[in-house]
């Protein structure tokens, strides 16, 4: 399976998520902003990070780059699946390929720390722990969304609607998620929970 | 051609809570200043556009505040002033 790992100006999480993707059985490689096509990957995976040092808002600027005139098609011709993790899911919320806004937490500080999720897939349940670090990471829609949500907090640390951590589009091909997976892999990191978000994007895959 | 310049203020819309205007309406109470000075926070914009006449500036400004400067989703923009560049 191949996983292109897209890197705007900016990006700073795309060393681990590559690495993360490595281990759970991931072709990867990075894809620059400016790339036209990314029809031979079988995942697009947008890492966290500040694309465009976050200005005007946290993912505007990344709205304006090639890289996602090409995700676009991707989408459109069912290709893969999308997966936006923390400014990836600002990215993908600004160019609304997603539902909803992420604005600043009702802290208005900038949070990191582990949290404690409810992930829910296919009919499955399971409570994980994964980090987060963010600012602007209060989801908000004015539509029920819950329906497509897979990801929910425990304990709300930021003020998100119906306590949304992550969601899916209604063809669950893109997923869009606040906490870090990629920091939770290894033993030397936030514990082995992220290798589950990995296996769902591995399981839609080979769903088609 | 001529130019134009434009100020713009982007805001939150009215039913999405604006947390630094809360921190700052507490502020000011606190410090006695105003009891309910009810703030709202926003960015500010100034910048310049090209073109035949103002209608068409108007345009131009409308489509840049809202395709990249604002979220429609939870945003909303007020042109303050366009006027021509002497």
């Amino acid at each position: 399976m191949k996983a292109a790992v897209v890197v705007f100006l900016g990006t700073n999480c795309e060393v681990e998520t590559k690495r993360a993707l490595e281990f759970c059985g991931f072709e990867a490689e990075y894809v620059d902003f400016n790339a036209k096509s990314l029809v031979e990957y079988d995942t697009v995976v947008l890492c966290g990070g500040f694309s465009y040092g976050d200005y005007i808002r946290a993912g505007r600027l990344a709205k304006f780059t090639s890289v996602i005139d090409a995700l676009r098609k991707y989408i459109e011709q069912q290709r893969g699946v999308t997966v936006g993790i923390c400014n990836g899911f600002q990215v993908l919320c600004e160019t609304h390929i997603l539902k909803g806004a992420l604005v600043e937490n009702d802290s208005s500080k900038f949070i990191c720390k582990n949290v404690e999720l409810e992930l829910s897939y296919a009919g499955y349940k399971k409570n994980i722990s994964l980090p987060i670090a963010h600012k602007e990471g209060k989801y908000i829609c004015f539509e029920d969304v819950s329906e497509y949500e897979f990801l929910k907090y425990l304990k709300n640390p930021n003020g998100s609607m119906y306590d949304v951590a992550g969601l899916y589009d209604k063809t669950n091909r893109i997923m869009g998620l606040m906490p870090h997976p990629e920091r939770a892999i290894f033993a030397k990191n936030f514990g082995y929970d992220g290798r589950e978000v990995f296996k769902i994007i591995k399981e839609e895959i080979k769903r088609g | 051609m001529e130019r134009y310049v434009a100020k713009v203020t982007v805001t939150l819309k009215h039913e999405v809570k604006d947390n630094r205007a809360l921190v700052l309406d507490k502020m000011l109470k606190n410090l006695k200043m105003e009891d309910s000075p009810n703030f709202l926070t926003g960015r500010f914009y100034s910048f310049c556009v090209s073109a035949q006449n103002i209608d068409n500036a108007h345009k131009k400004v409308n489509q840049i505040c809202a395709e990249v400067l604002s979220n429609p989703v939870v945003e909303k923009y007020e042109i303050n002033s366009l006027e021509a560049l002497k």
